[in-house]
């Protein structure tokens, strides 16, 4: 009777471990199934923004594409303009060099000689001042000639001073009116710069003409 | 009469167990679904870069011929310059001395 009873006990319980087991595993399952579709759910809605990003991406591979050949273009041709801006730089260094080695030559006064002359029309004649560099000073020049040749020119009446005041430059002659307020400036350096932008065209027709 | 009992608690112990599974996975739901979003978002953004970043080598190989044909140019240049150079020297010094 006793054993009769233990066996059904164990039967209920074993019945109900069962079902337990059942249970838990449907629950699990079910849990499982929910946490993929909500990964199914996150890759669908992450595909489409991915699909849109990658579509965008296709057009910007255009827009790289362009840039860069833009890019290189500008780098092409500022290689070569700057490669031109250097020659010309070059050219106009080295008529700085003739010019200074022209102002200790014997030809280098009929130069100056012109200089003053060409300063003097400039002003427009009348009583001029001459202003030149240390060395320049000790040159035989004459300034009654270049007056003349000046006053021919202008038509006025000119007389030039030399002046004492000794100017900064390796050549060339700075000429003023003598209440100093009209200034012709003919030293090499300031012809260079005043003219620098017709010389760098000249100088870079001669070098670049096909 | 005790075994039923016993019985009962087994399966009220599955279904406690059962309710901790179902509330796990919800609390897990928000977490995972970020996670997998993410994830596939940063692939579709390694994806962009890399088809970007190969765009840009691509274009960058073949306008490598234009670069080479600058430098071309400018050796030309400076072969032709090298001949003219004297000339253009003495022709402004005659512009600033004449």
């Amino acid at each position: 009777m006793e054993s009769e009873m233990h066996g059904i006990v164990d039967r209920i319980l074993d019945d109900s471990r069962k079902k337990a087991k059942s249970i838990i595993k449907e629950a699990r399952k079910s849990a499982d199934m929910m946490l993929e579709k909500q990964k199914e759910s996150a890759r669908q809605k992450a595909g489409e923004k991915v699909s849109s990003m990658l579509k965008k991406t296709e057009s910007d591979l255009a827009t790289i594409r362009g840039t860069v050949f833009t890019d290189v273009r500008r780098k092409a041709s500022w290689t070569v303009l700057y490669e031109k801006e250097r020659l010309v730089t070059h050219v106009l260094d080295e008529v700085k060099t003739k010019l200074e080695a022209l102002s200790q030559s014997k030809k280098y006064i009929s130069i100056l000689e012109t200089f003053i002359v060409d300063a003097g029309t400039v002003l427009g004649g009348g009583t001029l001042e001459v202003l030149l560099n240390k060395r320049d000073l000790t040159l035989p020049l004459k300034p009654n000639v270049l007056a003349k040749a000046i006053t021919e020119k202008t038509g006025k009446t000119t007389q030039l001073k030399l002046s004492k005041q000794k100017i900064e430059t390796f050549g060339g002659v700075v000429v003023k009116t003598v209440d100093g307020k009209i200034v012709a400036d003919n030293t090499f350096e300031a012809i260079l710069k005043r003219r620098e932008k017709e010389l760098r065209f000249k100088t870079a027709r001669i070098l670049f003409r096909d | 009469m005790e075994g039923e009992i016993e019985g009962r608690r087994i399966l009220e112990d599955a279904n406690d167990q059962t309710e901790k599974i179902k509330r796990e996975a919800q609390e897990k739901a928000e977490e995972v679904y970020k996670k997998e979003y993410e994830e596939a978002i940063a692939e579709g953004e390694r994806k962009s870069m890399e088809l970007k970043k190969k765009a840009r080598e691509n274009a960058e190989r073949e306008a490598e011929s234009i670069l080479r044909h600058a430098e071309e140019q400018v050796k030309e240049i400076q072969a032709k310059t090298r001949e003219r150079f004297d000339e253009a020297v003495n022709a402004i010094l005659g512009e600033i001395i004449s």
